[in-house]
């Protein structure tokens, strides 16, 4: 790997450059500055880690890999794994790099030199970036980059990636020809010893995984334990022989004497960057308070702490229900012009009915919730550029720890009362898996905003003229979801997620002005990501369950009554089916045909409620005929359908049931299977069904019925 | 005033989660229990260095400590796994 004189005709050679770096070095900003913005993103197979390349601007032959960010080597998350496996070529699909450019925040040296020593051990070619020149200088610090660069043995550039300060001279080091490793590493010392770990080395040295020189460094990193079940198989990428004969090492031996090896070998290396930093570095004497400092005296006070916290939630809640509002509106404009126009044009037919019944109105059926998704994604990327998201964090935890949850489970929570669809996409921050899946099966408890309809229409129709009941039922509906959330919660991660508790060890990042052109980046990129990967399943099941409701088809008679064609097709016979089974929660076959068809998504109860009833014009949760039909709707022997007891059950049933098929496909998108979807619609099927039967069976027996 | 919060015996080893906030002190070492501790060494929590407590979180768990010129935030239980000695009230270094 030394000094590849490779002539200067290397047009057509295309080279690999992989960036790595603590979070909050900058690293992505740098990537940014050195693409000019030209990335595209994806997800590395089989994960949802989001993989960021792009091609160096002017140097079409130099591609960029954007890896996740990290503290150390050590695998911790399946992001780090990933960071790992794509450093040392073990991915599946990331080929090895030809030059690794490692990220440091230099106003933050010590910590962050510990990732850098150890990538620079793997003896690749390697640059090292010293990022945040300008906070160095304004707190008036120094750093002798010569002096590092002579201690590390490879390349150091200082940049201000805010500025642009330094790029030139880093592109300049990443298109030279003449990367190295490190020629003269003054750190070689890795000296965990035990004979377990003598014995990994001899492993990794026969399977030829590694360069012989990083053997040691990568043996160490072999050995750590127990991060094994969170970050997936630790050697997914490696040739099974090898795996299974680590793991037998790890079931030989578990004798704490490895960790304390490890633990050696981590104090040797920062004892060592501790000298190094010393004289590398020269501190100010008159060391400031920083902006940080006083922002989070107020920001995590005890008691303005969570006020001016609840302020931001406040706004980004405010933000995704009303400025989503207009947008969502005209989205459903389109979606209905759309689906006229092809009507028109296409003339009648079953085909234009797919079409326009089943396609269109499916896509909008997602492409609607696409407005809050933006607003959120929006909010969490500016609230994560900031570092605020640290902070969210370090407030709420106590709390969520309560139901056994982190503190970064209440941002997804929280989004849920709006739409729980970019709720699960937000529980990618939260790196333990068993946390963040417990996380995405309880989001959906959160009553969101397509719940609406359905209380307002149901409270309106049945519970009169009295403001303060009306509200009161409303309110109490999203404390019923969000209580159930938390109680389930704490369920799953005494069973289903049960385990260790995993260390909730987060950096404070000081607080940096978010830039907004970033954020938008961000946020249209995660957005797209959705669009096109949840979309495919939606679109899929939204023609299922149209055909469900299109055939087979009434006999066309001028007589037969509205919403025939609904009640005779394979949906209204589902709802007739399940009448006996419903028929214990106070609910008819009518309300059977819209829990149904309102499997897709709940909103449309509304809309199958008018047609069942064959109201004229086209049902909202405004239409009063659709009121006065709820309110006046009969059983054959007379009763009333819809007493206040029943218009309980049926909105407890709706904010418990998950009936959300835009949901449904984004879990199976982010957990990877389909078990996870199943068992949510399970667990919350049963829940609803439950607490209805609870509900009207205890009402009456109250007398309420 | 004490500098430590909550009552102590004298034979159990001072560990960073009773250590008061505004009060520093330096690192004996960390207990090692799977890869909990290695973790907090990682981030740069070794024996010798300067750790002060910054702050406590509203509802009294996280912590924020300050070491190395950054600051960490980490749960009163992990902070238990530190053991700590040499403490000082001057060391709310930055």
């Amino acid at each position: 790997m030394s000094t590849v004189h490779s002539p200067p005709a290397t047009q057509n050679r295309v080279r690999r450059v992989a960036l790595i770096g603590n979070p909050n070095s900058g690293k992505t900003s740098i990537f940014n500055r050195l693409t000019g913005l030209h990335h595209k993103v994806a997800n590395y197979a089989g994960v949802t880690v989001e993989r960021l390349e792009g091609v160096m601007t002017s140097e079409p032959n130099i591609r960029l890999l954007d890896l996740p960010g990290c503290y150390s080597l050590t695998p911790r998350s399946i992001d780090q794994r990933i960071a790992r496996d794509a450093l040392l070529g073990w991915a599946d699909d990331v080929q090895r790099p030809d030059l690794l450019v490692v990220v440091v925040d230099a106003s933050n040296l010590e910590r962050n030199l510990f990732l850098a020593t150890q990538v620079v051990q793997l003896n690749l070619p390697t640059v090292v970036v010293c990022n945040m020149m300008d906070v160095v200088r304004t707190r008036g610090h120094r750093i002798d980059l010569a002096r590092l660069e002579a201690k590390l043995g490879v390349p150091v550039i200082g940049t201000t990636a805010a500025t642009g300060e330094g790029i030139d001279r880093l592109r300049d080091a990443i298109a030279s020809t003449d990367t190295r490793a490190a020629s003269a590493c003054a750190w070689c010392a890795d000296d965990a010893k035990s004979p377990q770990l003598a014995a990994v080395r001899e492993l990794v040295r026969t399977h030829g995984l590694i360069d012989d020189k990083a053997v040691d460094l990568v043996s160490t990193l072999l050995l750590v334990p127990a991060v094994l079940d969170e970050s997936g198989p630790a050697c997914a990428h490696l040739p099974p022989a090898f795996a299974s004969a680590l793991a037998e090492l790890h079931r030989a031996n578990e004798s704490s004497d490895e960790v304390s090896a490890i633990g050696q070998a981590v104090h040797a290396r920062y004892r060592w960057l501790g000298e190094c930093v010393a004289e590398v570095f020269t501190r100010s004497a008159t060391d400031v308070i920083t902006v940080s400092d006083r922002i989070d005296r107020v920001a995590t006070h005890k008691v303005l702490g969570p006020v001016c916290f609840g302020a931001v939630m406040l706004v980004m809640l405010l933000a995704i229900f009303s400025w989503a509002t207009p947008l969502m509106d005209g989205i459903d404009w389109l979606v209905g012009a759309l689906g006229a126009a092809a009507s028109t044009l296409l003339g009648a037919g079953i085909l234009t009915d797919l079409i326009v019944d089943g396609v269109i109105a499916g896509v909008g059926n997602v492409v609607v919730f696409f407005p809050q998704i933006c607003i959120l994604f929006l909010f969490i990327a500016l609230l994560e550029d900031s570092g605020y998201m640290a902070r969210v964090a370090f407030v709420m935890d106590g709390l969520m720890s309560k139901v056994g949850l982190h503190g970064k489970s209440f941002i997804p929570l929280l989004s849920s009362f709006a739409c729980a669809v970019p709720a699960i996409l937000a529980t990618r921050t939260i790196e333990n898996r068993r946390d963040r899946f417990a996380t995405m099966m309880v989001a959906p408890l959160m009553s969101c905003s397509a719940r609406l309809p359905i209380y307002i229409i149901l409270i309106s129709a049945l519970f009169g003229r009295d403001l303060w009941l009306k509200t009161g039922i409303m309110v109490g509906m999203y404390i019923l979801g969000t209580i159930t959330a938390l109680c389930v919660a704490l369920v799953l991660k005494k069973t289903l997620f049960k385990g260790p508790t995993p260390t909730f060890v987060l950096e404070m990042p000081p607080y940096r002005r978010p830039r907004l052109g970033a954020a938008l980046r961000n946020t249209w990129d995660r957005a797209k990501l959705f669009l096109t990967q949840a979309g495919s399943v939606i679109l899929a099941m939204s023609v299922v369950l149209w055909a469900l409701a299109y055939f087979p088809q009434a006999p066309k008679t001028a007589d037969a009554p509205p919403g025939e064609q609904l009640r005779q097709s394979y949906m209204g016979r589902v709802g007739r089916t399940l009448e006996p089974i419903i028929e214990p929660l106070g609910f008819d076959w009518k309300i059977g045909v819209g829990l149904a068809s309102s499997f897709a998504a709940r909103e449309v109860f509304v809309a199958t409620m008018g047609v069942v009833y064959g109201v004229e014009e086209e049902a909202d949760e405004e239409s009063l005929t659709l009121r006065e039909q709820i309110a006046t709707a009969t059983w054959p022997d007379g009763r009333k359908v819809f007493t206040p007891l029943v218009g309980v059950s049926l909105m407890v049933f709706y904010a418990l049931a998950c009936q959300c098929m835009s949901t449904l496909a984004v879990v199976r998108r982010e957990t990877g299977s389909w078990g996870w979807p199943v068992f949510m619609f399970t667990y919350m099927t049963a829940l609803a069904y439950a607490a209805s039967f609870v509900v009207y069976q205890g009402g009456k027996l109250l007398g309420w019925g | 005033m004490s500098i430590i919060e909550r009552s102590t015996n004298s034979d159990t080893p001072l560990t960073l989660d009773r250590l008061a906030v505004g009060y520093s002190a330096r690192i004996d070492h960390v207990e090692l229990n799977g890869d909990r501790g290695l973790h907090l060494m990682e981030m740069g929590l070794t024996p010798g260095t300067t750790v002060a407590v910054a702050r406590m979180a509203p509802f009294g768990d996280p912590i924020e400590v300050r070491l190395r010129g950054y600051r960490l935030s980490l749960r009163l239980a992990e902070a238990q796994h530190v053991v700590i000695q040499g403490m000082s009230e001057e060391g709310a270094q930055r």
